[in-house]
């Protein structure tokens, strides 16, 4: 039997690793514990950002990450962190459909196969006081931990500012930051109560972690296993996009209940934003070609 | 041959110190820039990348000067020429150690290279070249273990105490009366 | 092979090299290396490039060479012996007198700083040759040092509880507010047990005879004024809302060149001795962390620290009961990792098993620091240790048996908190309430 030990990024208490260890289990089930994946979840043996070369030189065997760590070796990795392009489940999908191939076809030139893709929750904007318009955003200290937020931030009118993800609580109360643009989930799971007061429902996105497996791995499999690998992550997909939409709607309440101003975006903020979000597409289409443009088009139809 | 060695340790320990300069340069402009709104890109990146190249180019001149930990307090009690053997033994195994580490290193930086990978943050910068420094730090490293290896085969070197040992073991001569001979026959 | 069996043979290995004198960093690798051939992984050199460099080229980490570089130059300046001149009237009929100033100063200091190994070589370089000069025992000033240095963990802010607060879905601000009390009841223990060593070690403590009036005691006030200013200007960065904790470093060093500039001793020659002292002693102690988190990763994948836990969790025990078995294998397992990576190996089995047993996730994270600090002072890997080795040149094992009595100070703060748990949660809840 093989044993492949598996780096994720994210603690356990997230959808997304509760869904690997689940999925660790239906491998075992489905290849007759031919192959054996031990989970090491939150980073423990891997850090976030070298998974992908981790996995890519065969130091582990299957890996899972955030597909917009990417994003500076191929504007493909980009395109589910565009803002006000699939602002849900649906569109998501459809999303991730359409450039499911792309990516396939960018992973296998570095010796990596796509094994499946699970979505966050819609990200919203957390902030000290209410957002009804794109004005209630101007002037604003946005975090921002990408180049895709940060050129958001100019576009609002806010001023982009870089936080690490642990420092957020602080940087909130002491005024480094005074709005970001996250999911419900890291919303509740860092207590954001305890510093913002709040959450607009804006869905600017709906970003993707990937779980990817190196080529040459995948291959030393007998034929059996390949199909209970393959089976288990196809299960383990459908599986994940309901766990997210679930986690959407409990995280969402849970902010509700701890006493944030949980709102939905009025109109006037809606098509403003939207109006940001084809400037934004734009620029993608310019830097990822002709490639990222039929990739649109598909999407569009 | 001497001459040159102890220049590019020396070399090395001062490009490591200008990296600690530098991260603190790199912070405050981050600090700064904040306040009037500006962005220093890739800020905290760049910081990390500054302090794995200060970690690792200053790691022959450390070793030079005594300045890494080992646990001395066996070997101290042995005899001259057991003290010796030990150390010889010791200094064959970091030598076949670092040699392969800084093998592994440079690979890892040729890898970096081969697949033009990037670095995830704001600004995409290609790996390789933050990742060098750390390579040729730990080249520069093995040199020195092995440079010091050969003249304790050859000379009977003595390993450099650091400026707080030797401190602290002319209070042991006077508590315990172990005695410690410096190196003979090797000036530097 | 059975986990247990690697382990073993990889104590054999670590106990080796170490006592033939190779050099701590090299032994952990050789250990790691070891575990993973052991193992039959045969993709360990890439690994080891991998760990290395992820564990060296962490932003969090940028903090640390700058404090290491403001201890060198506040140690060239007036600073220190100005700090202790102004605290001697103070401390005149205090039992331990200026040994006090070890634990004091690193207890403001764990306000800036979030790591222990930073806080005692920053104080260390400062305290340690002046309370050498004034003639005070060698083992207590070592002792008092390291075992108050691993405060950094516990008064906010704290890296190792920012990993648990992430790791346990526990807030990180909450977590802050409730290191707070504990940090001042260690201090105080940390304190207690110096008068009360000074008392039966009367000999060892210089003597001093002066009763100081209050004019000499108000005019000594006046020299602590540069040192308020330097602490004030660092803390209210962080609390001003001007920096973060890691960006406050670098505020350290500006204040810290800005003291030695205007006390005139900002030479050519000072600037780069503590430039160049800086750079080695960050040097030592990055090298070590690169081969403790290869060693991390190594155990990660024999599966020897979860297997542990998995075992304990197995037994199904009693609150109380869970507790002392996991102080035991926290203990045991923070001899030879990094305490955090304890965490980071454990948590995954341990949260839920703690969880199921009904102990309260906000406490428990106070109990990880706790046992955490009490790792940075185990041989054979402990960085304060390490730190306090590289500052005195005495030998680790001397240092550590010279902590031995703050480690056992620890332990007993673990079973204050275990026996009243109020001591963390009530600063928490009695401000979340208002
Ligand atoms: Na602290
Ligand atoms: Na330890």
């Amino acid at each position: 039997s093989t044993r492949w030990d598996m780096a994720t990024p994210y603690v356990d208490s997230t959808h997304h690793t509760q869904n690997i260890r689940q999925f660790a289990e239906d491998v075992k089930a489905a290849t007759d514990g031919e192959l054996e994946i031990v989970v090491h979840a939150g980073g423990s043996l891997i850090n976030h950002k070298e998974i992908v070369r981790a996995v890519r030189s065969r130091q582990i065997s299957i890996g899972e990450v955030f597909i917009g760590i990417l994003g500076n070796e191929d504007p493909v990795f980009k395109l589910d962190n565009l803002p006000f392009l699939a602002t849900d489940f649906d569109q998501a999908k459809k999303l991730y459909d359409v450039s499911k191939a792309t990516i396939e076809s960018k992973l296998a030139e570095d010796n990596m196969m796509l094994l499946y893709s699970v979505p966050w929750p819609p990200q919203g904007i957390y902030s000290k006081k209410a957002i009804n318009s794109v004005e209630d955003l101007e002037g604003g200290k946005m975090r921002a931990y990408s180049s895709t937020l940060s050129q958001l931030s100019v576009l609002l009118k806010a001023s982009p500012t870089t936080v690490q993800t642990v420092e957020i609580p602080q940087a909130f109360s002491t005024g480094i930051i005074d709005m970001m643009i996250t999911s419900p989930t890291t919303g509740v799971s860092s207590q954001s109560w305890d510093y913002v007061s709040h959450y607009t429902d804006v869905q600017a996105w709906i970003p993707k972690n990937m779980v990817i497996i190196n080529t040459r791995a995948f291959k030393r499999l007998d034929e059996k296993t390949q199909q209970g690998l393959l089976q288990a992550s196809a299960d383990a997909e459908l599986r994940g996009w309901e766990m997210a939409k679930k986690e959407t709607a409990l995280n969402t309440k849970i902010l509700a209940d701890k006493g944030m101003n949980v709102a939905a975006p009025t109109k006037a903020l809606m098509s403003s934003l939207n109006d940001i979000g084809d400037v934004m597409a734009k620029d993608w289409i310019k830097e990822a070609g002709s490639e990222g443009e039929a990739i649109l088009e598909a999407y569009k139809k | 041959m001497r001459f040159f060695l102890n220049k590019l340790y020396h070399g090395a320990g001062i490009l490591s110190a200008v990296c600690i300069v530098a991260i603190c340069v790199v912070i405050l402009a981050r600090v700064v820039g904040r306040w009037m709104g500006i962005v220093v890109p890739s800020s905290d990146d760049f910081a990390g990348f500054l302090l794995a190249a200060s970690s690792f180019m200053a790691l022959a001149y450390t070793f030079q000067h005594g300045g890494h930990i080992r646990v001395s307090l066996f070997t101290s009690r042995l005899g001259e020429k057991s003290a010796l053997f030990c150390e010889r033994f010791v200094l064959l195994s970091a030598s076949v150690l670092s040699a392969y580490l800084a093998y592994e290193l440079c690979y890892m930086v040729w890898e970096s290279w081969d697949y033009e990978e990037v670095s995830s943050g704001f600004v995409a910068i290609p790996m390789w070249i933050v990742q060098l420094p750390v390579a040729i730090g730990m080249v520069i490293f093995a040199i020195s273990v092995i440079d010091l290896t050969v003249c304790s085969l050859l000379f009977g070197k003595r390993i450099p105490l650091s400026e707080e040992e030797s401190l602290a073991e002319k209070d042991f001569i006077n508590i315990d009366g172990v005695k410690h001979q410096d190196s003979k026959g090797e000036s530097q | 092979m059975n986990e247990l069996i690697i382990g073993g043979i990889l104590l054999v290995v670590l106990f080796g090299f170490l006592a033939s004198g190779l050099w701590v960093a090299l032994s952990l690798l050789m250990v790691a290396i070891s575990g993973m051939i052991l193992l039959g992984n045969d993709a360990f050199g890439l690994i080891y490039a991998t760990s290395t460099w992820g564990a060296v080229s962490d932003w969090s980490l940028a903090a640390l060479p700058l404090f290491i570089w403001m201890g060198e130059i506040l140690f060239r300046t007036r600073l220190s012996s100005d700090l202790f001149e102004g605290l001697t009237p103070w401390l005149g009929r205090v039992p331990g007198r200026l040994l006090h100033v070890n634990i004091l100063s690193c207890g403001l200091f764990a306000a800036v700083s979030g790591s222990s190994a930073a806080t005692a070589a920053t104080i260390g370089k400062m305290t340690l040759p002046e309370l050498k000069k004034q003639g005070y025992d060698d083992k207590m000033a070592i002792a008092t040092l390291a075992g108050s240095g691993t405060l950094g963990l516990l008064i906010p802010p704290s890296i190792i509880l920012i990993v648990y607060g992430v790791a346990a879905e526990v807030s990180i601000g909450r977590l802050f507010i409730a290191g707070a009390v504990p940090g001042l009841m260690l201090v105080m223990l940390f304190m207690g047990y110096t008068m009360y060593w000074a008392l039966r070690n009367p000999s060892k403590v210089p003597s001093d005879t002066v009763t100081y009036s209050w004019s000499v005691k108000l005019k000594a006030l006046l020299k602590l004024i540069p040192v308020g200013l330097l602490v004030l200007f660092v803390l209210g960065s962080i609390y001003g809302g001007l920096t973060t904790p890691t960006e406050a470093a670098a505020f350290g060093v500006v204040g810290a060149l800005l003291l030695a500039f205007t006390g005139r001793s900002l030479t050519r020659e000072s600037l780069v001795g503590s430039l160049m002292g800086a750079t080695k002693t960050s040097c030592m102690i990055l090298l070590i962390l690169a081969g403790a988190a290869f060693l991390t990763v190594a155990m990660g994948f024999i599966g020897l620290p979860r297997m542990l836990a998995e075992t304990i969790a197995a037994m199904e025990l009693s609150p109380y009961l869970l507790l002392f078995i996991l102080t035991l294998l926290f203990v045991v397992l923070g001899c030879f990792l990094d305490g955090i990576s304890v965490v980071v190996l454990t948590t995954s089995v341990v949260l839920p098993m703690v969880l199921q047993a009904g102990i309260d996730p906000l406490w428990f994270g106070i109990y990880i620091v706790l046992v955490v600090e009490m790792s940075q002072i185990t041989p054979p890997v402990g960085f304060n240790l390490f730190v306090l080795q590289s500052l005195t040149g005495r030998d680790m094992i001397f240092i550590s048996k010279a902590a031995l009595p703050f480690f056992f100070l620890l332990l007993f703060a673990v079973v204050i908190v275990t026996v009243f748990p109020g001591i963390v949660t009530w600063l928490p809840s009695e401000m979340t309430a208002s």
